[in-house]
């Protein structure tokens, strides 16, 4: 059913559309349905390298001279995964929007549009696009729709933050028990640390225990082995003890200047699950670590390992190497690499590297020396594994 | 009053000839006469931009980073003095988002880029009227994907879009480099972050695009794999590339600078620890210079037959011989000075000056031949944006959005204290006698001659 707002000159570009026949006059005959066809697929042949790029600016002119029925067929051509063409169809998209709005009584099927935001199949990008042009024309609508988004892909940082938005106003009004509901809900569904770290902050302060360790899966409780002596940059390449026998907790390692190096058990209490080996270990420079964990899965699953490291760092599950970044000066950031990896059930053995590089020239910039890892689900919600340390 | 295109093309396409005619001291190095690309130049120059040179009173247009040079130094005469919230601003137009970037003009236009939205994604192009800073043209484009960024410092449009009086090319932070016509309308993109990975940046990348010829040169230095890109302007599509393996996170420009006694072009590429001399028609690596630091920002400048390169803090500027293969470091250093290193803002060479002003807002005069320090002062607040400079008059504007007007020359004096009263963090733009400062919510356009 189209909204009211569909006036007789949409309606029948809609059933050009529909029909293939006469597509729309936009200050005359711009094309048929089956020039439509040709122009979005030029748009798609839009690819990397410039390919396809002239072609494709020609049709983005040819298809802004459209009517504005034509916007949810743009925004259907966006979805996919190609960058170029939807840059390309966003051109029209806008150009159509920006002359409608212009008119007195602008047209728009804003029943499709709102259906285009909702359905979480379409590109997230064009989502928001198409949302922002329903805000316009039923202002009523985002509000009522970003709230009930706690779930959706694109939408549920906005969702979550208004969950906190009501908590505090709750808190305002002094209704501790809207207050307390609203973050409970702002915790399950926030999966940005910033909003995990707000809510559990704040649900603390009324007695309730939210843990983000446990909600965004990091794994905080470790062995840990070093400093292994690694000149320069040569420590990624330096194979040590740790990475050459199955794990002991009793073993112990040479280091080059003959010192014994024995794990030792380290639980970080860092709500994001940073390991500062500086703390460990001291401020040292041109060193290696291992930090060793294993955790419990119930069964066989497909997880996302999720790591960052100052400076860098190779990763081990199941005595299998799963990540390595040759990568200095790096700076720690949560999520910074994402490795598809599959647990099987029940014992998994995580085996982590990190090494730290050579001091800067600059005394005063700190040599930063740390690890970060967790395992979760691709929308990054922690797996509740058990740590199972010996 | 217009009457410019074919002046600036020969600016854009080869700046550092222009150089001869800017300072009104001819150097031996500057014309280069062989390469084919460069002959059409040539003439354009003798044609135009010699005209340029003794009409610059009238019209200079602002390509790109920092200028027609890409050295902060306008030709113009008759530029502002004095200014202030209300008093001598010719319009003033708000501005969608965040952006560092430096409004560039040419002609009629005024381009300014920003980005806004969740994450930054929402990339654009704007269009203004130099006349009343009206929007002619606004164009949106989503980057491929943001990085992290400064709350204040900086977007997804701190590079600064540069043109050639044809297209407009911008290139953001999200990795995405787009060609748009005059007129607004997009004719090719590349999604960089798609193509060749992700850029990994924690204050979001800052490289302006170069025009060479037919190529737009970009450098893209992060955390990732680094590399170096030129692209075909008509189409996009490459025309070399050259990895950057060892090297990691920069915000530093590329420039041009000519090769004394040779007729041809170095492009210097600031990075790692070192600045290196690149042949920028086909990308390959000629020499490397070691001892800058670590995360380089500032842009190179050339004059008196030497590329000025700075990086800080607490690093050194190295006045470099051009030219050479392998590691040059030891043969082609002029002289080094550590006084006054900024991080971010780019230094400027103004005849025989060469000034440095760093992010605390202390600024250090040093005689641009030998390096030795004429004066060294604090001047204003913490510092972002890069000094510009014509007419004989510095401008230095901190982040509260003064500007000190300074009179160059190798003495301190000042001339004007200017408060416009909203943060700026980037760099002005000079044209048409006029002023454009770019405010965090505003571009304003500050009257110059009548």
């Amino acid at each position: 059913m189209y909204a009211s707002l569909l006036s007789r000159r949409s309606a029948f570009c809609t059933i050009v559309l529909l029909w293939p026949a006469l597509l729309v006059p936009g200050g005359g005959m711009v094309g048929r349905a089956a020039d439509v066809d040709a122009q979005l697929a030029a748009i798609a042949a839009a690819g990397p390298n410039g390919q396809g790029a002239q072609a494709a600016s020609y049709a983005a002119d040819m298809l802004s001279k459209c009517d504005a029925a034509i916007l949810p067929r743009l925004l259907e051509a966006m979805d996919g995964d190609n960058p170029v063409a939807a840059n390309f169809l966003r051109q029209a998209y806008e150009r159509i929007v920006a002359r409608e709005l212009a008119r007195a009584n602008p047209t728009f099927n804003l029943e499709a549009l709102r259906a285009y935001v909702v359905d979480t199949r379409h590109n997230g990008k064009a989502r928001r696009l198409a949302l922002d042009l329903v805000a316009r024309l039923d202002p009523e609508f985002a509000p009522r729709f970003l709230a009930q988004a706690l779930d959706d892909p694109e939408f549920r940082f906005q969702a979550v933050a208004l969950a906190l938005e009501r908590a505090a106003a709750s808190r305002e009004a002094g209704d501790r028990q809207q207050e307390r509901q609203e973050l409970l809900v702002a915790f399950q569904h926030a999966r940005a640390a910033e909003h995990v770290l707000q809510a559990s902050r704040e649900l603390a302060a009324l007695g309730e225990e939210a843990d983000p360790v446990r909600h965004l899966g990091f794994i905080v409780d470790w062995y840990v082995v070093g400093p292994f002596a690694a000149p320069g940059y040569s420590g990624f390449d330096t194979a040590f003890g740790p990475e050459q026998q199955p794990f002991a907790a009793e073993a112990a390692f040479a280091d080059v200047d003959g010192s014994r190096r024995t794990w030792q058990r380290h639980r970080c209490t860092d709500p994001l699950g940073l390991v500062n080996l500086v703390e460990v270990f001291g401020p040292l420079r041109e060193q290696v670590a291992y930090a060793y964990a294993e955790v419990e899965s119930e069964q066989q699953q497909a997880a996302e390992l999720r790591c960052g490291a100052d400076d860098n760092l190779t990763v081990w599950l199941n005595g299998e190497q799963v990540f390595a970044r040759r990568q200095w000066l790096n700076g720690i950031r949560l999520d910074r690499f994402i490795v598809p990896v599959q647990l099987v059930a029940g014992r998994n053995q995580l085996l982590v590297k990190v090494c730290q590089g050579p001091q800067h020239r600059d005394p005063e910039v700190p040599n930063n020396w740390s690890m970060q890892v967790r395992l979760c689900t691709p929308d990054g919600l922690g797996l509740k594994l058990k740590t199972i340390l010996p | 009053m217009m009457g410019t295109s074919c002046c600036t093309i020969s600016v854009v396409y080869a700046s550092g000839a222009r150089r001869c005619g800017l300072g009104g001291r001819p150097e031996t190095e500057c014309p280069p006469r062989c390469a084919s690309g460069l002959l059409r130049w040539l003439l354009l120059f003798y044609v135009c931009g010699g005209w340029v040179a003794c009409s610059v009173a009238r019209a200079e247009n602002w390509p790109g980073w920092r200028g027609p040079l890409r050295n902060g130094v306008s030709s113009e005469q008759g530029l502002p003095l004095r200014w202030g919230a209300e008093e001598g601003i010719a319009w003033k137009t708000a501005l969608p988002g965040a952006g560092i970037s430096n409004p560039i003009v040419w002609d009629e236009l005024v381009v300014v880029t920003a980005s806004d939205g969740y994450l930054q994604q929402d990339l654009h192009l704007i269009g203004l009227h130099i006349s009343d800073g009206s929007e002619r043209w606004h164009v949106r484009l989503w980057g491929t994907a943001p990085t992290l960024h400064h709350a204040y410092k900086s977007s997804m449009a701190s590079p600064s879009p540069v043109t050639d009086g044809e297209a407009v090319y911008a290139f953001f932070g999200s990795g995405d480099l787009a060609a748009i016509d005059l007129q607004g309308r997009l004719l090719w993109h590349r999604a960089l972050a798609a193509e060749y990975g992700a850029f990994e940046n924690r204050f979001a990348a800052s490289s302006s695009p170069l025009l060479f010829e037919d190529l737009v040169i970009v450098q893209c230095d992060h955390y990732g794999r680094s590399y170096l890109l030129a692209v075909d302007k008509h189409t996009g599509a490459n025309r070399w590339k050259a990895d950057r393996p060892e090297c990691w996170l920069s915000w530093s420009s590329p420039t041009l600078v000519p090769v004394p006694g040779q007729s041809r072009w170095e492009l210097l590429v600031c990075g790692s620890e070192k600045v290196e001399g690149y042949d920028p028609a086909s990308g390959e690596k000629l020499w490397t210079f070691a001892g800058l630091a670590r995360e380089c920002v500032p842009t190179p400048v050339f004059g008196h037959g030497l590329a000025y390169v700075v990086s800080g803090p607490r690093g050194d500027t190295f006045a470099i011989r051009p030219g050479g293969h392998g590691d040059v470091t030891a043969t082609h250093l002029a002289w080094s000075s550590d006084r006054g290193t900024p991080f971010v803002p780019s230094a400027i060479l103004v005849g025989e000056e060469y000034y440095l002003i760093d992010d605390k807002g202390i600024g250090t005069c040093l005689d641009a031949r030998t390096g030795e320090q004429r004066w060294r002062r604090r001047l204003l607040g913490p510092v972002t944006a890069s000094p510009v400079a014509g007419d004989g008059k510095l401008y230095i504007t901190d982040e509260e959005g003064t500007t000190l007007v300074l009179a160059c020359g190798d003495s301190y004096r000042e001339l004007a204290r200017n408060k416009l009263g909203e943060p700026v963090y980037a760099s002005a733009a000079i044209s048409q006698g006029r002023l454009f400062l770019r405010a965090a919510g505003h571009l304003y356009c500050v009257a110059g001659r009548p």
